[in-house]
């Protein structure tokens, strides 16, 4: 398991004037828990962006399973295997939570217009399973409970673990968690450290944004460091901690005392 | 899939085969009108109301529509199923060549490209007087027959059937959609279309499809519409019946199919209410208005001829109100009302109850 899943190479991106991306490379072995940290700002979710195909880059290349993505819309990147959270959750308004999982379901499955309209026997069962699956993956982040309440009156830790859900039911081969833990108190923390383990141990990569040390200290195999869009540190966690660079400008002082 | 809801569709046949039965022929004609702008409308629920995607240029496709079919079966002799096949195709062709460049972008240029078009189709019509008949429109296109019957013959109460039948058949399948893997696609673009398009859903070509498939909808109304009346004129291809549409699909709840359908027919008949009480006359009138107004029967006769050609400025109206008051629709509005309502009952009752037993 040591194949390397993802390989981006000299990756900019250019805003106007501003170079939120300078440069990057880095790669992500399959089967790793691998973590972005770095100031606000440093360009963490426009690296995401970039993979997951929301805008394309401006330099640079981006090879998944050695074919280059970095010029695919995004539902095509879905569709190859690669599903991602978003950092302010983006549900779909008006529709239940496992509603929300079901639309995941979408790019492994085939159901057109005509088809639905006419209720063929091939979309009827295809519709069952679309549906048993959902409910799966509902029950393996823990929200098989909550399947037929409106996605946005869940509470705000029940929303992010609905959107690993939906992300999960594209069945993806890496998975793009942008700030899983922001906003969650110490036991959702702490549970959705366990949920990025438990998805780790199905075979499914995980690429990380985090603010969390802890967290992303304990479930990482690997950190990069970002800092005004370029590299700044990259190795285990434990090199990354102790590195006087990376303690200066980001973890600070008190964080090795620690 | 979930299981058909069939009690709507119980309601309404028991309510339609009674007027077919009692109802006078003048109200069967408004209803028949009616339920071919239901056909419109169904298309524009999926299309605004399910997938977000505001088009202010559907009457545009009516027209299309039924122009085609009626150039076609008039001038060129084609039978009525080629004018049907071509109205469909043309209106679906046109709609894929507005919608390929609109809809690739995220937010509202489908409206504004569909405004633009929907005035163009307009002043086409219009203008080019020896192709359309310019502002006499045109007239005398074959009526529908199916089975060797006339269906706009006896005053068009067979026409009346069919056109619901067709409405019922629509329901039944945009219901199946909704229910389904595309339905969710278009309720996830509406939802939030950055996350749609993460979760693997191609929405451009969704988008695109729906709004193709809204158009022909619309096409296959105006066909109905022209071999109908025999008769159609450039009004069919009004901005105004356009917002009317929205209108419709607004009121009704925006996603929701039913609530769509009962809001067409009931603006739909508004019109017709209106001018109902534009046949007052000045001296009908109360005394205490003449009074209160001081004004004489002439200039009262005036002012209601005024307010008679104020229909746009109710539709605006209607949807002002309906979008604040009762953003969820006429449907589940009115249910929700009555709902509150019974409680409110209840709760006054058991303070009663309480007061009695104290």
């Amino acid at each position: 398991m040591s194949d390397t899943l993802l390989d981006v190479r000299d990756l900019g991106k250019r805003f106007g004037g501003l170079q939120a991306v300078d440069g990057v490379s880095f790669q992500v072995r399959s089967g790793h828990v691998k973590s972005i940290i770095g100031p606000n700002g440093a360009g963490k979710t426009t690296i995401f962006n970039m993979v997951a195909g929301a805008f394309p880059p401006s330099a640079g290349s981006i090879m998944f399973q050695g074919r280059d993505i970095a010029s695919m819309p995004s539902h095509e990147i879905t569709r190859l295997g690669i599903a991602r959270t978003f950092q302010n959750v983006k549900l779909f308004r008006g529709m239940s939570a496992i509603q929300n999982v079901m639309v995941g379901r979408h790019c492994r499955t085939r159901t057109g217009f005509l088809g639905a309209a006419l209720r063929m026997p091939h979309a009827i069962s295809e519709e069952r399973r679309i549906r048993a699956a959902a409910l799966e993956h509902l029950e393996f982040v823990g929200l098989s409970d909550i399947a037929a309440t409106d996605a946005h009156s869940l509470a705000f830790g029940q929303q992010k673990t609905l959107e690993i859900a939906r992300a999960l039911a594209t069945e993806p081969k890496l998975l793009l968690l942008d700030e899983p833990a922001a906003g969650l108190n110490t036991r959702e923390t702490e549970e959705i450290a366990q949920l990025i383990c438990r998805i780790r141990d199905t075979g499914v990569t995980v690429l990380l944004v985090e603010h969390d040390m802890s967290l992303v200290m304990n479930i990482s195999d690997e950190v990069m460091v970002l800092d005004f869009g370029s590299k700044l540190a990259e190795g285990l966690p434990r090199e990354v901690q102790n590195d006087p660079e990376v303690i200066r400008v980001y973890l600070g002082a008190e964080y090795v005392a620690e | 899939m979930d299981r058909f809801d069939w009690k709507p569709f119980a309601v309404l046949s028991v309510l339609l085969g009674y007027l077919f039965v009692f109802g006078k022929l003048y109200t069967l004609m408004l209803l028949t009108r009616a339920g071919m702008y239901c056909i419109v409308t169904i298309g524009m629920c999926l299309l605004v109301g399910y997938a977000g995607q505001v088009s202010i240029g559907h009457a545009a496709f009516y027209a299309i529509g039924g122009y085609t079919s009626a150039i076609l079966t008039i001038r060129y002799g084609v039978p009525l199923w080629g004018g049907l096949v071509c109205a469909v195709a043309l209106s679906c062709a046109v709609a894929f060549l507005i919608g390929i460049p609109t809809l690739r972008l995220r937010g509202h240029y489908l409206a504004m490209a569909t405004l633009g078009f929907g005035v163009i189709v307009y002043s086409l019509i219009h203008s080019s007087i020896e192709f359309t008949g310019g502002s006499s429109g045109i007239s005398g296109a074959p009526p529908l027959t199916l089975f060797g019957t006339n269906l706009a013959e006896d005053g068009g109460i067979f026409y009346f059937l069919f056109v619901w039948i067709n409405v019922a058949v629509f329901m039944l399948l945009a219901g199946n959609i909704i229910r389904s893997r595309p339905g969710r696609a278009l309720m996830s673009i509406h939802g939030n279309e950055e996350a749609a398009n993460a979760a693997g859903v191609n929405t451009s070509a969704f988008k695109l499809k729906v709004f193709v498939l809204s158009a022909g909808m619309a096409a296959y109304a105006g066909f109905l519409y022209v071999h109908y009346d025999g008769f159609i004129g450039a009004n069919s291809a009004e901005l105004m019946l356009s917002v009317i549409f929205v209108a419709m699909v607004a009121v009704g709840g925006m996603a929701n199919l039913w609530g769509t359908l009962c809001a067409t027919v009931l603006l739909s008949l508004l019109p017709e209410f209106l001018r109902r009480t534009q046949k007052v006359k000045a001296a009908d009138l109360p005394d205490f208005i003449h009074n209160s107004l001081g004004l004489s029967d002439t200039q009262i006769f005036k002012l209601i001829q005024k307010f008679q050609e104020l229909d746009v400025l109710i539709y605006g109206l209607i949807i002002i109100v309906f979008m604040i008051f009762m953003p969820q629709g006429i449907f589940t509005g009115t249910a929700d009302m009555f709902r509150t309502l019974a409680r409110r009952v209840r709760a006054v009752r058991g303070k009663r109850r309480v007061s009695d037993a104290s």
